[in-house]
């Protein structure tokens, strides 16, 4: 080994720098650089640091931190963060970060930038390739850092882009303000994976925020207009050199000698990177932005108006004190509400004093809270860019992302976004990441009956992984499993029923009673986290488990089934409720004690034999109506294939019994609240309502027909009664 | 009127059968407080009708005074439910299961109004004459054992807290689905079947009282047919009357052949293509309002009459757990499905190995 490396030996960092792997070290080295002496007396601190520092999203400063033992040892470790005294050289530019914005924070913390390699260079950074392509080891003063080196001149160490990032923004992010994001140049065309991205915003929206007003989408004559504005702003506000305001359409003079401008127009399609860019490549001022997380309040902006009337100095950096004047953006100025009282006003009494010029962004130009402060300004209206141009600029994204996406349906996405940049944006995002486990888009695109045919078909259920089938489940998870329940002995119908078969067939079915379950208990108890699970029971593992050849899936039965079920249970209720007077048969046991039947039987046998009279006896002895012989009974019958005895009734019988039935002297010992009523019925009738409804029933067994059909007739008009008087205050109200 | 209805006995003295039981009821409603009680036994032994006899001698014919009243519930959901319920001055009565997986509202609201309310007419029942003073109002719940588990649980502090205003008269086929607590807290009443030669001899009465007495062996063959359930008896021997031929051979009900037409079926083929035909049928019976588990419970009697004892096993042990499931789930067809599935496994296996045998 040659005498200079072992001088760097001397400082504990074994590396040379023709080994790459000297370099990967050197993270650890520049942690504990500054705290040198400390280390050199616990050499042990290294290894132990080492397992903390592979972790790229734990910043230096927090590594520091937690390691117990070196806080102890030197109390200077927070301050010696600051790189006061280092001397920074590049011997590239580097890819992530602009350059200026490297120097502004280098500088932030204390440290310098040197534009050679002198002895006193404490760190060589090596950044992105160079412009002609070439690796920065191939740079002239990484050659000559190498040669000065040899020589034993320089003890600079030499720090890769993403290590040299790793140290930055843990100086930095204490004082960093909120608006990094805008700082933040993409390096996407080098570098597509993000493997350093800790340091760097992981949304595209911030990603690829525009940094050059060529970048911007649509808009431009606003674009330019804000810029001629700005630039004549001292001129014209300052100097009392006024222009001469051009004609809108409508004939209203245009405000171009306003001392502010107000930018209006729908979220999403850049109106605050706009400000900002022009603002910023004006260059003449230094930005100050103000939104809707900040408090701007009546007091706040007075403040703000009197510092800047005197137009004094605003400071930025928090290292002295800046000269330029600012331009103030205050953005979101329609969200100025309710904590923020008085603002507004406050911001109109600013804008007539201001000597910097100022921004107002909203999105309604027309709203109630900007109406009054839009007189005082040059307005300024953004529209949606148009949507082919913001499929292009993310046709241009999703290229560098490595996302095929067609322009077509990018355009269709623009569109469905409102031409909201920031949207089309996430949305492309999301889509990206969800491309990466597996083809979900697809899978939205699916219909339940084509998810069932994939499950059910063996030729393509072979080709999917059980995850697949599973997400197959979730295509509508409502629907699937009641198809794949209808369809899995379907798709076995066709094979020999062999032993293996059937032991399939029940297999499966066994599974989804268990998912029945499940389902139960999604519904009834709200669980959804079951849902996953019942997948996997009800569908995934079923169709796993028997498949075979299936056409089209038929539609489930279960589903026509149930509405048949629920109507029949629905009519045997209504009967039960009418029988409930006389009788002790409840709804479960009517049809299976052939309570029904009988009931029926007897009730027709008198009219086959054109008995009227018999047959309305025993209505009435039930207090059954017409309907409940004909529909009710009738139909309960049916589902078994009984036939329709009713029909072998004489036609001039039925109509005999019709017209009996309606005379009016027949009882009505239950009234249903019929659907319509039920509809009108406020709580305050329920009173009547319930009176109307309820006839008593007689106690006696009264052999006397006669006396009898009295008193039901008199409960009948009772009962007629109120419901009217309940109708007429109905209508009153 | 048919038969069951009309002859239905309405006093404790004139009840057929159980002289124990009621014996003991009356001895209840001489003391003029009654605990919350829960009868239980098989359809068709006569619970309802010894319910409402209980109550006529506590209360006095006035609780056979009844209205109907159709009640409105809300959820918190901001449901609304609505119920019939049935009541006197003295009882109210009701099935909440019908109001499906919202009856816990249901029941633990209509106990609340009812214990708000001291009866005004406080038992000094007329025509009871006991001249009792009785201080709460009787609800009656029909068909306990279909309330869900919630609705019971919120039953059990309910009838703790208002004892003192209302009792509760709980009727159920089945004890085992009625949870421990209520049970604890209840006097259970079982009401067996009456036995063979009891349905032979009401049969008897009544068809002499209808003036078309039955022959002993008619009456008999009916009471085979009945399987030991009153009712079903009545009905039967109403419809034997109805044919005009008392002597014929008793019919089985429509559903139950054809159940047992499912069960041939299940015999003849054990294949996917019969079980999807077998479930059609099943959406049949099942459309046709006859419970799931007696669906069940006629699938095995039929299965097992006609299959090889020695599948009986395995049978009884399949409908067991898949009738179970079918409680907790809420399609029924998956679950009778699953059983015809696994019987006719069973029954494949054991023909092949009969086969393999020979």
């Amino acid at each position: 080994m040659d005498p200079p490396s072992r001088r760097v030996n001397r400082r504990s960092f074994k590396f040379t720098n023709d080994q790459p792997k000297a370099v990967e070290q050197v993270p650890k080295a520049v942690e504990s650089a500054p705290t040198g002496k400390t280390l050199e007396g616990t050499p042990a601190s290294i290894p132990d640091g080492s397992p903390v520092s592979g972790q790229s999203v734990v910043t230096p400063l927090r590594n520091m931190a937690s390691t117990p033992a070196m806080t102890a040892a030197s109390p200077k470790v927070a301050a010696s963060l600051d790189l006061t005294g280092k001397i920074f050289c590049f011997a590239t530019d580097l890819d992530s970060i602009p350059q200026e914005e490297v120097l502004r924070r280098i500088e932030t913390a204390g440290g310098k930038v040197g534009l050679a390699i002198s002895q006193r260079t404490s760190y060589l950074v090596l950044g992105g390739k160079m412009p002609d392509g070439r690796p920065a080891e191939d740079s002239t003063k990484y050659q000559r850092f190498s040669d000065l080196r040899a020589k034993g001149k320089v003890q600079a160490e030499v720090l890769r882009e993403a290590d040299f990032l790793k140290m930055l923004p843990a100086v930095e992010s204490p004082s960093l303000p909120s608006k990094v994001k805008k700082d933040v140049r993409p390096s996407f065309q080098s570098q597509p994976s993000s493997q350093e991205s800790s340091s760097r915003p992981f949304n595209w929206v911030d990603i690829f925020a525009p940094y050059k007003l060529d970048q911007l989408i649509g808009n431009n004559a606003a674009a330019q207009r804000l810029t001629d504005w700005l630039r004549d702003w001292e001129d014209v506000v300052l100097h009392g050199r006024k222009k001469a305001s051009s004609r809108r359409e409508n004939g209203g003079a245009e405000n171009v000698n306003a001392r502010a401008v107000l930018v209006s127009g729908p979220p999403g399609i850049g109106k605050t990177t706009t400000c900002r860019l022009v603002a910023e490549m004006h260059g003449g001022y230094k930005v100050l932005e103000y939104n809707a997380s900040d408090a701007r309040g009546q007091k706040v902006i007075q403040e703000m108006a009197e510092g800047i009337a005197q137009n004094s100095t605003v400071s930025f950096s928090g290292q002295g004190t800046s000269k330029r004047k600012a331009v103030i953006i205050m953005d979101e100025v329609d969200g100025m509400g309710a904590g923020d009282k008085g603002g507004n006003a406050a911001l109109i009494k600013m804008i007539k004093t201001t000597r910097n010029p100022i921004i107002c962004i909203c999105n309604d130009q027309h709203g109630q809270k900007v109406r009054s402060l839009a007189s005082h300004c040059y307005d300024l209206k953004f529209t949606r860019p148009p949507k082919n141009a913001v499929a292009q600029r993310c046709a241009e994204i999703a290229r560098q992302q490595g996302l095929k996406v067609d322009i077509a349906s990018l355009e269709a996405l623009a569109e469905a976004c409102g031409g909201d940049v920031r949207v089309v944006l996430n949305q492309l995002q999301i889509m990206s990441s969800a491309k990466s486990f597996g083809g979900k888009d697809q899978e939205v695109m699916l219909g339940p009956f084509e998810a069932c045919r994939r499950l059910l078909n063996t030729a393509e259920a072979a080709r999917l992984s059980f995850e697949d089938r599973e997400k197959l489940f979730f295509v509508d998870y409502s629907m699937v499993g009641l198809l794949v329940h209808e369809n899995y002995l379907r798709s076995m119908e066709k094979k020999p029923a062999t032993l293996e078969v059937l032991s399939r067939c029940a297999y499966s079915a066994d599974l989804m009673t268990v998912g029945d379950i499940f389902q139960q208990r999604i519904n009834a108890e709200q669980e959804w986290s079951l849902l996953p699970h019942s997948g996997v029971v009800s569908c995934a593992y079923p169709a796993f488990v028997s498949n075979g050849m299936l056409g089209y899936p038929s539609f489930p039965a279960a589903l026509g089934k149930m509405s048949s079920l629920s109507k029949s249970r629905r009519q045997m209720m209504d009967l039960q409720m009418h029988l409930r007077l006389s009788s002790t048969v409840y709804g479960q046991a009517m049809i299976s004690s052939s309570y029904a039947e009988l009931l029926y039987r007897r009730l027709v046998e008198p009219l086959k034999e054109n008995d009227i009279k018999e047959a309305v006896g025993r209505l009435d002895a039930y207090g059954l109506r017409r309907e409940h012989l004909v529909e009710h009974l009738t139909e309960l019958r049916q589902h078994l294939g009984c036939q329709d005895m009713f029909k072998q009734v004489d036609a001039k019988v039925k109509s005999a019994l019709t017209r009996e039935l309606n005379t009016g002297k027949h009882a009505v010992k239950v009234v249903l609240p019929s659907k319509r009523r039920r509809l009108v019925e406020e709580p305050g009738f329920d009173a009547d309502g319930e009176d109307a409804e309820v006839v008593m029933n007689d106690v006696e067994e009264s052999e006397d027909e006669e006396e009898k059909s009295a008193l039901i007739k008199v409960k009948g008009k009772m009962a007629k009664k109120p419901a009217g008087k309940a109708r007429g205050k109905k209508a009153k109200a | 009127m048919l038969w069951v209805d009309k002859h239905r006995p309405k006093a404790l003295e004139k009840l057929d059968y159980h002289d124990n039981l009621s014996k003991r009821l009356k001895a209840i409603a001489g003391t003029g407080d009654l605990p919350h009680l829960l009868f239980y036994g098989p359809s068709g032994a006569g619970k309802k009708t010894r319910v409402m006899a209980l109550l006529r001698e506590m209360f006095g014919p006035g609780v056979e005074k009844v209205k109907l009243e159709h009640r409105t519930f809300k959820t918190p959901s901001r449901r609304t439910i609505e119920l019939t319920t049935l009541g006197s001055n003295y009882h109210i009565e009701m099935n909440p299961s019908d109001a499906g997986n919202n009856d816990r509202y249901v029941v633990q609201e209509v106990i609340k109004e009812i214990a708000q309310f001291h009866p005004v007419v406080s038992g000094m029942a007329e025509g009871a004459g006991k001249g009792k003073n009785v201080t709460f109002k009787v609800v009656f719940l029909s068909d306990c054992d279909r309330l869900t588990k919630a609705a019971q649980h919120g039953l059990r502090r309910t009838m703790e807290k208002y004892v003192k205003s209302c009792r509760l008269i709980l009727c159920c086929e089945n004890l085992s689905k009625v949870i421990d607590p209520l049970r604890s807290r209840c006097l259970p009443i079982r009401v067996s079947a009456p036995s063979r030669e009891e349905i032979c001899s009401i049969l008897m009465t009544v068809s002499e009282k209808e003036r078309a007495p039955l022959s002993q062996e008619a009456a008999a063959r009916i009471t085979d047919a009945s399987k030991r359930n009153l009712r079903r008896a009545l009905l039967m021997a109403e419809a034997q009357r109805v044919r005009n031929d008392p002597n014929a051979e008793v019919p089985v009900p429509d559903w139950e052949s054809f159940i047992a037409g499912i069960v041939s079926k299940i015999e003849r083929e054990q294949s996917p293509k019969m079980l999807l035909e077998v479930r059609k049928d099943l959406y049949h019976v099942l459309g046709n309002c006859i419970p799931p588990s007696v669906v069940f419970q006629t699938l095995v009697y039929y299965l097992v009459k006609r299959m090889d004892a020695s599948l009986a096993h395995d049978v009884f042990s399949a409908a067991a757990d898949y009738e179970h499931r079918m409680h907790l789930g809420q399609k029924d067809v998956y679950h009778i499905e699953a059983f015809v599935a696994q019987v006719m496994l069973l029954y494949k296996k054991y023909i092949a190995d009969l086969v393999n045998l020979c």
